[in-house]
């Protein structure tokens, strides 16, 4: 055991528990900070969700008005990217990127803390708008007119403006922080061929978050000035145009579709490995598609706006390079595959959400093919085909290589295991809800149901009551991972320092690690 | 705060170095997101497209009128919210390419209060929109209205005969939009 540093400074002792981590520029407590805070924004977000399962249990129910319906839409999707999946993201990289790579902490810790404080602050920022006269609800992508002051006056897209804004300074900061990070702080022998894959996608996805997020800011910001200055950047009537805020917000918000997704499969590209007994297949394959996704993903932009009126040679020209994409994605998707090929695979709960993913997020890929293709796209977009892609993008994709790596790191964050027993049950209910909430989508996608509205034709009845219905277990299933994770940390088996048998640096220190993660930087060879 | 290492100065200092050229990256990305504003408008002006108000092709002539005809689809839609009625006095016209035509529309203000509006123009198919030319519009600079006033207002326009060949009928839409909407929707 080591001397930590903190138990020799005379005032140490004195700081409670929640001071310390109020306070803290610890790598590894941001890192759990970023998990918990995002977590329950995660089951805040489902609230939304759950809000809006109850409105569409059948048509014409009057449980909400138009308004709320709207404001509960924008803010379950506005929470769910920005405040759940893409912090949850941060915080694993915060916790697991300067072990995997040998290094004391991040470049900046004080950054980092800033960074994390921000996302609370942000949120608060956004939910105000609850109490101030009602939320934002024009959807996530907030396209004018709908959000201009005709169609949304009072404050509730301005704080929306102002919260995104916080939050996206905090991702700039965090993506600045890992780039020097990765570049710069690698243990001695760790060439960038030799660092792990996790390393790798966060790296992509650092260069994602520093180059586009200052384009969402500007194109915030230019639509709070027609909002409230007069000015028309946005408003036809004096010569601005609605189109410049889909092709500027898509230009951030495609990569940004990658900083929620990349991660997420380096997560799964460290599991596998470790849970089928057998080294990664293809490495080098993973982590250069890895930077093929993400250099691919600035130039896709206006597939969003197939039906916006694009001339034809242009659509034809981003169909082409959206369909390109699935070439880097499929590389990983058979990658995996061969990983777990002929492998010795233990199902632990972390093992059976990664292999899910793998399935799953299948799914979410093929699915959005179909949204790639222009004439099928004219079809289909703005029906629920949509939100059955988008669920199956993040939820089966992203949201459940979280919980892979929740069940995976968990005990090197708290010493502790999960418990396998609740965390099978917990797979169980989420994969089988999950598939019956958002795979009948794809069906009322093709049968012409709109999305985005608080009520629906009859024929559209029977499908949408089973998908509320599956949608509550799946809120279920989430509080039951709760339950285990608040049991697990009191009464969870001990862990060791090593108890999946694991490949990378992590697992060589003890769980939790010390403050300093390691007595003697290794050496890699 | 606890140190839970010695930093290492020449790490420091290779890290904040790193760290101030991502930081002019960033003002660049910050830069360039608002240059694109511009960017798009040219764009927009030199292809026709997008709702950027056209002005008058001065450089254009008719060089002669063709056999040639094209139906041009007259429309006129209101922004809405806007208290206001827009619509043409004829719906359609045959014209021969080259030939300069002239159409009217009628506006009427339905508010107790003065309307200014800039009304912007579309083509459909939007590829003709090239070969659409206006000589005279009431799009080209802001219109206002009394209060329930009613004004006719023309539109001149020949069609080029480089119009493709593939488009027989072309469809002119004008959308009113008022100029301070703000002072119009009260919910």
């Amino acid at each position: 055991m080591s001397v930590h540093p903190a138990s020799v400074h005379p005032h140490a002792a004195e700081t409670p528990t929640w001071v310390k981590w109020l306070t803290t520029t610890d790598h590894k407590k941001l890192g759990v900070l970023y998990l918990v805070t995002a977590f329950f924004m995660f089951l805040v977000g489902g609230l939304f969700a759950l809000f809006l399962r109850a409105q569409l249990e059948h048509p014409d129910n009057t449980l909400f008005v138009r308004e709320q319906y709207n404001q509960f839409i924008t803010m379950h999707a506005t929470a769910m990217i920005f405040m759940a999946i893409i912090p949850m993201l941060i915080g694993f990289a915060n916790f697991a990127v300067p072990l995997l790579i040998g290094a004391r902490d991040v470049a900046f810790p004080r950054i980092n803390a800033i960074s994390y404080w921000l996302l609370p602050f942000g949120a608060l920022m956004m939910f105000s708008s609850f109490f101030l006269g009602g939320a934002a609800g024009g959807g996530w992508t907030q396209y004018p007119p709908l959000s201009g002051g005709m169609f949304s006056p009072g404050r509730g897209v301005d704080l929306w403006i102002l919260g995104l804004h916080i939050l996206g300074v905090s991702s700039i900061m965090g993506g600045l922080n890992f780039i020097v990070t990765i570049l710069n702080m690698r243990a001695p022998g760790m060439t960038l061929h030799k660092m792990p894959l996790m390393c790798w996608t966060v790296l992509v996805t650092s260069w994602l978050q520093v180059i586009a997020t200052p384009v969402l800011a500007g194109v915030l910001t230019m639509l709070l000035f027609d909002r409230n200055f007069g000015t028309s950047f946005f408003r036809p009537e004096q010569g601005g145009d609605p189109l410049l805020w889909q092709h500027l917000f898509w230009f951030y918000s495609h990569p940004a579709v990658y900083i929620m997704i990349l991660p997420a499969f380096g997560i799964i590209s460290e599991i596998l490995p470790v849970f089928s007994g057998k080294p990664i297949f293809g490495y080098l394959a993973i982590a250069y598609s890895s930077v093929a996704i993400g250099i691919l993903g600035f130039t896709v932009w206006a597939h969003h706006m197939f039906a916006t009126g694009l001339p034809a040679s242009i659509r034809a020209v981003f169909m082409f390079l959206t369909m390109l994409i699935a070439v880097p994605t499929g590389i990983k998707i058979f990658s995996w595959v061969a990983t777990l090929w002929g492998g010795n695979i233990r199902f632990y709960t972390a093992a059976l959400f990664a292999i899910s993913f793998v399935a799953f997020f299948l799914i979410g890929g093929l699915d959005g093919i179909f949204l790639a293709s222009i004439p099928t796209d004219v079809q289909l977009t703005h029906t629920y085909w949509v939100v059955a892609h988008i669920h199956y993008v993040l939820f089966a994709g992203s949201m459940l290589a979280i919980f892979a790596g929740l069940y995976y790191w968990f005990p090197k964050m708290t010493g502790r295991l999960l418990n396998e027993g609740l965390g099978k049950v917990h797979f169980w209910i989420t994969i089988v809800a999950m598939n019956v909430t958002f795979f009948p989508m794809h069906i009322l996608g093709i049968m012409g149901m709109p999305r985005r509205y608080f009520t629906y034709a009859p024929q559209f009845a029977p499908l949408n009551q089973m998908e509320s219905w599956a949608a509550f277990a799946l809120g279920a299933a989430q509080l039951l991972f709760v339950f285990n994770v608040l049991w697990s940390l009191k009464k969870g088996e001990k862990a060791g320092d090593d108890p999946w048998s694991g490949n990378t640096l992590e697992w060589t220190v003890s769980s939790p690690p010390p403050p300093h993660n390691f007595d003697v930087i290794p050496t890699v060879r | 705060m606890t140190r839970t290492h010695i930093p290492d100065p020449e790490l420091t200092k290779r890290n904040n170095r790193m760290l101030m050229w991502l930081g002019l990256l960033l003002v660049g990305m910050g830069v360039f997101a608002w240059a694109l504003v511009p960017f798009y408008q040219l764009v927009c002006r030199k292809y026709g497209v997008g709702t950027v108000p056209q002005l008058p092709n001065k450089n254009v002539v008719s060089t002669g009128i063709g056999s040639r005809t094209v139906t041009v689809h007259f429309l006129g839609l209101i922004n809405a919210g806007t208290p206001a009625t827009l619509e043409p006095l004829v719906p359609d016209m045959v014209v021969h390419v080259g030939e300069t035509r002239e159409v009217n529309y009628r506006f009427t203000n339905l508010a107790d209060h003065p309307l200014e509006f800039q009304a912007v123009h579309s083509v459909t198919p939007p590829r003709a929109d090239a070969d659409f030319h206006k000589l005279q519009c009431f799009c080209f600079t802001r219109q206002t209205l009394k209060p329930h006033e009613t004004k006719v207002m023309p539109v001149s326009f020949w069609v080029d005969p480089k119009l493709e060949s593939i488009f027989n009928t072309v469809t002119l839409q004008y959308t009113l939009y008022a100029l301070h909407p703000e002072k119009l929707v009260r919910r």
